[in-house]
């Protein structure tokens, strides 16, 4: 199998990381060979964060991602869905989350949030999936599990729906989140 | 035996702990931060945070003349603070088992810097270790202390941003205690007399290693097809048998010094054409052509025009320099891309700060030296408030510096410097009493927030706890000034903005070393018990959206992340970011922000 990469990006504080750890920790469960890698430097203060997953079933080598390399892109935010999307290979699939957090210049209000982000990806990109996860973490029972929605998603646009997903969010997330996550999980997948 | 998925900087403390270390310390640095609070999960470890690299070393050394095995950890410019304890170590050497590990940072996504410290090692004669993968890190630095107390040498781990922070498969292994090495008779310090017989073992430890390297289990030749053979090292092999995988041979280089170089040339002998893949300086290779193995490097990537001497290398890079093959990718739309550069965040008391110190820079000829910290933001906008940064600490001895030349020449220029509590602590400590006691007259400003905000949180002498969370009783930084015979030395609250402004302007007025403390803890620290009462949880911004008139004063002025402009509306609105600091109350010009909830 050729080796499949997994590009997630949002902003900090959006749970990009955990949505990472908890697909990493499935497929090695699964029995892939995996690696993952991150760069949050200053995440912490509101920059875009990016987190890489790597994997196949023989040898996996480079633990990042570069320019139209990725198999899917994963956007939990609009305007860094259209940073990102060079990284998406040609072919490729892309999960929007239809959901805007403006930076500090359009908070100041030097430049307005842009418009007409997704509507061009759909054009340039066949297979893109775009949909308000925000939304259908609330129905979910909490917006905050938008991060398990996406994760969902990605999984039935994968086609990763042969590990045990719910075994590994309810390793990852506390038992008083787990069914808030665990339905998350399951809208999300029903997106795709 | 259990597999774990670790980042290099986990493994590395993985690594230490099963290698039977028992001491590490480190200053905390991206990419290198979370070593050693993953060592402190370890209770046969002793960690701590030193007040620097230099401190962090020396610490180090100590444990290893006592025979026992111990680690310093820092970032890669951490290196140039270590760097007198670090050359100086390589003569005496030591006894017990000695890892420095450094983490070096192609892209510069946090450092001021890419230097190459591989460049360290061959300065040091001193050996050095690379590795790939976590599971590289973790054995590496088991023979790295093995070889440190065979040879009496400090060992290095080099590692890069990317391997300290991506995760890869490891088992792990039992802890084996390790035996104290008995310590040498013969003192180890370096007087005229002793020193040609130091040299002497430094020339024959280098020899010895150098045989060493040759057949290490580290530099490794995999022969596939033999047209293309590759010297890589870290990363870069790793995309190397992404790209070429059995279409060509491979040297990896993991014991980078000495230079395996009888090795390198067996290879060559056995390929058509040898291509050197390695990132940043052309250390590998230059070694390779001044002893005459012909080879490849950084040529071909500038003939496909990238520039190899800065940034991370990629799978994408090694196939358009050597396949001619140009990966597509969908170009992201121009006119959309949005800047999102760091901010400082809702409730950062450096915002009062640097509000103030702007106001103060439109009215007053003065160069601001700012230092290395979240504080850098202060550059930026809407802040504009910094003239320039050099390194930790800097701050301080260049405001003195400034000031100093200002004063002579007749100039009536001001000289500030912005420095945060733990590079205060750092270094800022030394270039303060510098100007204390040469009589300068520099408006000195430490930015108080109670931590080492910038990397994470971790611990400083002012931050009132340890690094296994204990707490303890901080060092009050007007006690310390005080010792320097500061007289001039006030502590404001950054968040009152009136008081600040005042301040800034008699100390501006005066004739001596003024030092004003803008205290207050960060945002997002972990509050201990004596700051809990003394700042104690305030009520968040409102924006009464009838009085406020959308004219975005207070958005242009002070960039706070928990206010928004609501283009349908046309006025500001308040998020739940808000921490409460009250800054924007105060910059509100029709007064349209009040109090509201705790």
């Amino acid at each position: 199998m050729a080796i499949q990469k997994i590009l997630l990006v949002g902003v900090g504080g959006q749970g990009t990381i955990l949505a990472a750890k908890i697909l990493s920790a499935g497929l090695l469960e699964a029995g892939y060979q995996v690696k993952m890698s991150e760069i949050h430097g200053m995440s912490q203060r509101g920059g875009s964060v990016s987190s890489h997953i790597v994997f196949s079933e023989e040898e996996v080598y480079a633990p990042s991602i570069s320019k139209g390399e990725a198999d899917i892109l994963v956007a939990f935010e609009e305007m860094e869905a259209n940073r990102w999307i060079e990284y998406l290979k040609t072919g490729g699939k892309v999960v929007i989350n239809d959901f805007q957090i403006p930076s500090i210049p359009i908070l100041v209000g030097a430049f307005e949030y842009p418009k007409g982000i997704k509507e061009g990806i759909r054009e340039r990109v066949a297979r893109s999936i775009i949909f308000d996860a925000r939304k259908i973490a609330a129905e979910a029972g909490n917006e905050r599990a938008m991060n398990i929605v996406l994760l969902g998603a990605l999984v039935k646009a994968m086609n990763l729906t042969h590990v045990d997903w719910e075994k590994m969010i309810r390793s990852h997330v506390k038992e008083a989140f787990w069914d808030v996550n665990l339905k998350a999980f399951q809208k999300g997948m029903e997106m795709v | 035996m259990e597999k774990h998925f670790l980042t290099g900087n986990e493994a590395v403390a993985r690594g230490i702990y099963e290698a039977g270390a028992v001491f590490a310390s480190a200053y905390p640095g991206t990419p290198s931060s979370e070593i050693l609070k993953e060592v402190s999960q370890y209770q046969e470890v002793y960690a701590e945070w030193a007040t620097n690299e230099k401190v962090s070393l020396e610490a180090a050394i100590g444990v290893a003349n006592g025979g026992l095995r111990a680690m310093a950890a820092m970032k890669v410019v951490g290196l140039n603070v270590a760097a007198d304890p670090f050359m100086s170590i390589s003569l005496p050497g030591v006894d017990g088992g000695l890892l420095l590990v450094v983490c070096d940072e192609p892209g510069y996504y946090s450092s001021q810097d890419e230097q190459d410290n591989r460049i360290f090692a061959a300065f040091s004669n001193m050996p050095m270790f690379e590795p790939s993968t976590s599971q590289e890190v973790i054995d590496m630095i088991r023979d790295a202390y093995a070889l440190s107390e065979e040879f009496k040498t400090l060992v290095t781990l080099r590692m890069t941003g990317r391997v300290s922070h991506s995760k890869s498969v490891v088992t792990f292994q039992n802890r084996k205690e390790a035996q104290p090495v008995p310590i040498t008779k013969a003192p180890k310090v370096p007087l005229p007399a002793a020193m040609v017989k130091m040299i002497e073992n430094a020339k024959e430890r280098t020899a010895k290693l150098t045989e060493l390297s040759n057949s290490s289990k580290w530099n490794k030749a995999e022969y596939y097809d033999k047209k293309i053979g590759i010297v890589a090292s870290g990363l870069p092999y790793e995309y190397a048998k992404e790209v070429f995988g059995k279409n060509a041979s491979y040297l990896k280089i993991g014991f980078s010094y000495p230079l395996p170089l009888k090795l390198i040339e067996e290879f060559s002998k056995n390929v058509e054409k040898v291509i050197v893949i390695e990132e940043l300086s052309p250390y590998i290779e230059d070694s390779m052509k001044k002893s005459g193995i012909d080879c490849i490097g950084k040529e071909a990537f500038e003939k496909a025009g990238f520039d190899p001497y800065t940034g991370e290398y990629s799978v994408p890079m090694l196939k358009k320099t050597f396949l001619g093959e140009e990966v597509p990718f969908i170009p992201a739309k121009k006119e959309q891309l949005i800047p999102r550069p760091p901010a400082l965040c809702a409730g950062c008391p450096h915002r009062g700060t640097f509000y103030a110190l702007k106001k103060i820079k439109n009215e007053y000829d003065v160069l601001i030296h700012g230092d290395i910290g979240c504080y850098g933001l202060g550059a930026i906008g809407p802040f504009h408030a910094v003239d320039n940064v050099v390194c930790m600490g800097a701050s301080i001895s260049m405001a003195h510096g400034s000031q100093t030349a200002f004063d002579r020449a007749g100039m009536s220029k001001r000289s500030i410097a912005v420095i945060g509590d733990s590079t205060f602590y750092h270094t800022g400590i030394n270039s303060l009493m510098n100007a204390a006691y040469n009589q300068s007259r520099p408006v000195v400003c430490i930015l108080d927030n109670k931590t080492t905000a910038m990397t994470g949180h971790q611990e400083n002498p002012g931050s009132g706890r340890l690094i296994g969370g204990e707490e303890r009783e901080p060092f009050e930084l007007e006690e310390v000034c005080k010792s320097f015979g500061i007289h001039n030395i006030t502590v404001v609250d950054p968040t009152d903005l009136e008081e600040c402004d005042k301040v800034l302007r008699k100390a501006l007025d005066s004739k001596v070393l003024e030092v004003i403390i803008f205290r207050y803890p960060c945002a997002l620290k972990k509050l201990t018990t004596q700051e809990e009462k003394a700042f104690p949880k305030r009520a968040k911004a409102v924006v009464n959206q009838e009085a406020c008139i959308g004219c975005k004063v207070c958005l242009q002025s002070i960039g706070c992340p928990a206010l928004q402009y609501d283009e349908t509306s046309g006025k500001v609105q308040s998020n739940a970011a808000c921490d409460g600091c009250g800054i924007c109350i105060q910059v509100c010009p029709v007064g349209a922000i009040g109090k509201g909830e705790k």
